[in-house]
């Protein structure tokens, strides 16, 4: 209860509008095929290129005719998909890594922090997508699984800077002390004190995996075709920029929504959830 | 202290063997064949089974496995890093005139995100209210932005519409100082944008924990003014995370500079490092990732010594 | 201003006298100077390239950014003028005594740029090595039927045929049949050396290449660039920004995006060609097409107008049969072998048996748009007779050891032929797997009516064996054609006397370089 009291105290109108974005955003991920107004792979070269407005395609079409609104809702779900899947993945992979390289040190830490994040973190990033890709060939899982283990280690070192700042600290000497078994201290003890910068991770994390996606996109590494994702609408929609910017600024603009209120949420679930900033705002 | 610095440069060159047995691995693992795609570049007339044969004969990659990563370790040690596929440029060499480039764009890019985005993040956890809220809002737009995107809006406003400055390419500090000096400037904004608004979220968040410790009330009842404590205490601590986001953000700029090179046609480490898997060019890309593996371990001790230094309680 | 795309282009009347004495006056300032590379000096080209070459390796064929250089600087006995005609290079004239004898009598003083003489030797022995299947070179279909080349003098070469090939000059006019000195016949030494209008002066690996003028070319005095400054724009749109921003003066591979943009732009020139055409390939050994009505049935349903639209913007023609060379006597044949007639597809898939469709795999990449794009256009198409088909889009080096492997079912492709002639069709019906061929398909029939054509000794007997090969291509189809796509090179309005050559020869383009000039 004490949770939900001060998670409605983080929540200022601002958050709260996004808290509802992101909530329509998973209902359109549930709902796509319903409320589509057009089947989002079916061409129409005819009446390609089309600027939005009042009619058949209200946000317009790109330049296989396509239906740019249908796109986007069932953009939303593979979008979504990729970056919720990548995030949690390192979010869970990560934060385990750094937890117990912190806690334990010594040959525990040599493994974790050493030889599996930092092996991870010294190869450039755009080469383990690459390579993944090259590999596995193109596509959702490939995707979710190499960005997934991408972001690994940047919640790896987070967690594990925070386990070493908090391990010697009284609370958790006292928990020692008071016989806590290892896994309390960790999961119960630790986790939380250190959730802050991590829960911030998370939507920093989402945000980066919807722009890697497109990137990726861009690079011709993203989902394969006629697959909708937002970030293969925006690197397709780069090329008629100058000429007709709505089939990237349409994906574009939700994709800076989509990131914008994740980010705000993040914000929220912090300020709730993290003891320590309380009377934040 | 230094008994540890050393210990970490051990297991360094430990990692960097092992990102160098990864690569070379898995980029023999990768489907691909370097000598067919060597002759038959987009468009074109077919080629003949005896052209490929041979090439592949040239490029020593009928040799067995076992041999060539023998050929490419005992190479990588002695420095010699072999040479490409395409051009028969030495790699150390090609690597030796791009990465200077990259490293000063990631380098610009930097500086800025760093003397936008800590001010910044900092100034908006103290004042709150609406310019935390707009902070929030422009950062996030600011993450939000796909750098092509943002490159190419760059692009199209300040080279093709104004003209101030050229849409891209390279000049050399030797040849041509004042275009080499132009020629950076669009790429570094495009690739800072995204970095500035994680310094500045990175930096808000930490501020904010910092403002709601005990001891920040108490070194206010101590007398000392709000601004005191902010400026003496309160941000240098706030400082450990924000170290860390930017030693992580410069080793992933680094590795991903490659759409702003890509747009601005940079020729840099990364868009090599591209170019060089999708040609199946093994030596360059073997060479690269050495080279940024090497670096990256050099960075990590840099930052964890820097941890030291900035917060006592890690320092052994 | 935008050139259409279907009238040629012609070059005017060039300026020799002015433009002779504006490259004296340039090359003294040159001198004075000391050369910077990037500063727009008169008379200095600086070009956009869309590739880096690779190393130049002696009569292989290594895609269209080599073959630039190669235009540069080489040449070989025969050439292509500024309408895309065929005209003598290195050789002063040709004569044709009977159909299985030529006899080229070269330029006086021909030198190549390392200062070495050109005889009547090294065109020996630089045809002889290209005639060599061991030297991976693509002339070999031209070359085969060389029985004997003798040196009649230090600038006469006789060459003897088996058999007439009326395609023999122009495959000597292709950028890699080029004249090399004999230090050259090899894998190892870089094809540097040659005796064309430009010498490779300076290479910067991944920034750009600078070319200067040859003096000894045999035809210097036309030649009014002093020096090419190259730089390599991988990007299609940073190619295009660069040209439309001023930092380049011309620019090759105009994407299609980019057509309006770049032809619309104030004192730049847009120069669009029909040139290499887009097809379907299949998989003749395993599979559904193995079945020739399976595959006529897939050219029958292709929307050509829609991948056109699609892929290009428009910027083509619709191809219902196989791109032919414009030869008065050929006009018609060839050029309608199928028509866009889905309820015939259907019928011809009932009827070999799959009356409620199938599912295949389509092999596209996602490194180049066009193709994937096309490729989505065919995927649409399909599905409308009945054929579920999923894309595989690996990056171009996957898209190639799968299409050599036969890794597909149905794969997109485009190609050109190396020569406007139609034996370039040969590569397709006879001979090894290939990447961009049906894989497994061998058609001795097409392939024996390829030849008669291409021995044929009168246009009557030529019509005759063309007809009879596409009249099994009809049905059998080696691959299904979609469409021709316009290629473009832009420029300045300052550059003037380029010209894009029509057809496939649009990648020799560079060949006019040699007769461009620059005003400021």
């Amino acid at each position: 209860m004490r949770v939900l009291t001060r998670l409605r105290h983080a929540l200022s109108p601002l958050r709260a509008v996004a808290l509802a974005y992101v909530g329509l955003m998973l209902l359109v991920l549930l709902l796509a095929p319903v409320i589509s107004p057009h089947d989002p792979l079916t061409q129409d070269v005819a009446n390609r290129l089309q600027s939005p407005g009042l009619g058949t395609h209200l946000l317009g079409t790109d330049e296989l005719g396509r239906d740019i609104l249908s796109r986007v809702v069932h953009g939303a779900r593979v979008e979504l998909l990729i970056a919720l899947g990548a995030t949690l993945l390192a979010m869970v992979l990560g934060t385990l890594l750094g937890l117990l390289g912190g806690y334990f040190g010594g040959l525990v830490e040599v493994l974790t922090m050493r030889v599996l994040v930092d092996v991870l973190l010294a190869f450039p990033p755009i080469i383990l997508v690459l390579l993944a890709v090259t590999l596995r060939g193109p596509g959702t899982a490939t995707l979710i699984v190499a960005m997934g283990v991408l972001f690994a280690p940047t919640f790896a070192r987070i967690a594990y800077g925070q386990v070493i700042s908090v391990k010697r600290l009284e609370y958790v000497e006292a928990a020692t002390a008071f016989g806590a078994p290892t896994r309390t201290r960790l999961l119960g003890v630790i986790l939380p004190n250190i959730s802050a910068p991590l829960i911030v991770q998370v939507s920093l994390t989402i945000a980066t995996a919807i722009l890697l996606e497109s990137g990726l996109s861009y690079l011709g590494l993203g989902v394969v075709p006629p697959t909708p994702s937002w970030g293969s609408m925006v690197a397709q929609g780069q090329r008629y920029l100058s000429s007709d910017p709505h089939v990237l600024l349409v994906p574009g603009a939700f994709v800076v929504l989509t990131i914008l209120a994740f980010g705000l949420v993040g914000d929220a679930l912090r300020s709730g959830l993290d003891p320590k900033s309380r009377n934040q705002r | 202290m230094f008994s540890y610095v050393l210990r970490r440069i051990g297991v360094g060159a430990g990692l960097v063997l092992l990102v160098l047995t990864l690569i070379f691995l898995a980029l023999h693992l990768v489907p691909g064949d370097p000598a067919m795609l060597l002759l038959s570049q987009g468009d074109g007339a077919s080629v003949t089974p005896e052209a490929v044969a041979r090439v592949r004969t040239q490029l020593g990659l009928d040799e067995p496995l076992l041999t060539q990563y023998w050929q490419f370790l005992s190479g990588a040690l002695t420095g010699d890093l072999g040479e490409s596929f395409r051009n028969q440029q030495a790699v150390s060499e090609a690597i030796g005139e791009r990465l200077p480039r990259t490293l000063e764009l990631v380098g610009l890019a930097t500086l800025i995100a760093v003397v936008v985005g800590v001010p910044w993040g900092a100034l908006a956890a103290r004042k709150g209210g609406w310019f935390d809220s707009l902070t929030s809002v422009l950062t996030s737009i600011g993450v939000a932005l796909p750098v092509f995107v943002f490159g190419s809006v760059l692009i199209l406003v300040f080279a093709l519409n104004l003209g101030w400055l050229p849409a891209g390419g390279f000049a050399e500090w030797g040849e041509d100082p004042g275009r080499h000096a132009q020629v950076l400037v669009l790429p570094a904004i495009a690739l800072a944008v995204g970095f500035a608004s994680t310094v500045a979220r990175m930096t808000r968040s930490a501020v904010l924990e910092m403002l709601h410790q005990d001891w920040v009330r108490t070194a206010r009842s101590l007398g000392l003014s709000r601004r005191a404590v902010f400026r003496r205490y309160v941000l240098r601590n706030s400082l450990t995370p924000v170290v860390t986001t930017v030693g992580i953000g410069v080793g992933t700029l680094l590795g991903s500079t490659v759409l702003v090179e890509r747009v601005f046609n940079y020729p840099g480490l990364s868009s090599l490092l591209v170019e060089a898997v999708t040609a199946r060019d093994y030596p360059v890309v073997q060479g690269i990732v050495i080279t940024i593996a090497v670096l990256f371990v050099s960075i990590n001790i840099l930052v964890d010594v820097l941890y030291g230094v900035l917060d006592p309680r890690v320092r052994r | 201003m935008r050139t259409s795309t279907t009238t040629r282009l012609r070059a005017a009347a060039r300026p020799r006298v002015a433009a002779l004495t504006a490259a004296a006056v340039a090359s003294l300032t040159l001198a004075a100077c000391g050369g910077g590379s990037s500063s727009a000096s008169e008379s200095t080209l600086r070009f956009g390239l869309s590739a880096e070459p690779v190393t130049l390796t002696t009569g292989v064929w290594q895609g269209s950014a080599t073959n630039f250089v190669l235009t540069l600087v080489h040449r070989g006995l025969m050439t292509l003028d500024e309408s895309g005609e065929l005209v003598p290079g290195l050789a002063e004239s040709v004569e044709t005594p009977d159909p299985t004898t030529y006899v080229f009598t070269l330029h006086e003083g021909l030198t190549f740029s390392d200062g070495s003489p050109l005889t009547a030797q090294n065109v020996k022995s630089s045809l002889e090595y290209y005639a060599d299947p061991e030297s991976g070179s693509t002339l070999i279909a031209g070359l085969q039927d060389i029985a004997e080349i003798t040196a009649d003098s230090d600038t006469q070469v006789t060459i003897t045929l088996a058999a007439p090939n009326n395609a023999f000059l122009e495959y000597l006019a292709v950028p890699t049949a080029a004249i090399v000195p004999d230090a050259s016949l090899n894998a190892d030494t870089p094809n540097n050396v040659g005796a064309g209008p430009f010498v490779l002066e300076d290479s910067q690996a991944g920034v750009g290449m600078t070319l200067a003028k040859f003096d000894d070319y045999y035809d210097a005095e036309d030649v009014a660039l002093e020096e090419i400054d190259v730089s390599y724009y991988a990007d299609g749109d940073a190619r295009a920004n660069a040209l439309v921003s001023g930092d380049v003066d011309m620019i090759d591979y105009v994407t299609w995006e980019n057509f309006d943009r770049v032809g619309d732009t104030d004192g730049v020139e847009l120069a669009a060609q029909p040139g290499p055409f887009q097809y379907v390939q299949f998989n003749t050994v395993e599979g559904p097409f193995a079945d020739p009505l399976v595959r006529e049935a897939v050219a029958h349903a292709i929307n050509r107008d829609n991948a056109l639209t699609a892929a290009f913007q428009s910027n083509g023609e619709p191809l219902y049969g196989v791109v032919m060379p414009e030869d008065p006597a050929l006009e018609g044949v060839g050029d309608d072998l199928w028509s866009y007639d889905p309820d015939r597809a259907k019928e011809l898939l009932a009827e070999a048996g799959y009356p409620d469709g199938f599912s295949a795999t389509l092999l596209a990449t996602s490194q180049y748009t066009f193709l994937q794009d096309t490729a989505l256009s065919v995927q649409q198409d399909l599905q409308a007779i009945g054929i579920d088909v999923t894309l595989d889009a690996p990056d171009w080096s996957g898209r190639l050891e799968k299409g050599a492997a036969g890794d597909y079912d149905l794969a997109v492709s485009g190609d050109v032929g190396i020569v406007t002639n139609p034996s370039y069709l040969l590569g397709h019906v006879q001979g090894p797997d290939n990447f961009n061929r049906s894989f497994g398909y061998q058609n001795p029939e097409i392939a024996a009516a390829l030849t008669d054509g291409l021995r044929a000794t009168d246009d009557a007997a030529r019509v005759a064996a063309y007809e009879e090969a596409f009249s099994i291509f009809a049905t059998d189809v080696p691959f299904a054609t979609i469409d021709t796509r316009d290629q473009a090179w832009a420029h300045s309005d300052d550059v003037e006397g380029f010209a894009n050559l029509p057809g496939f020869h649009t990648f020799f383009s560079g060949y006019t370089l040699a007769n461009t000039s620059i005003e400021r």
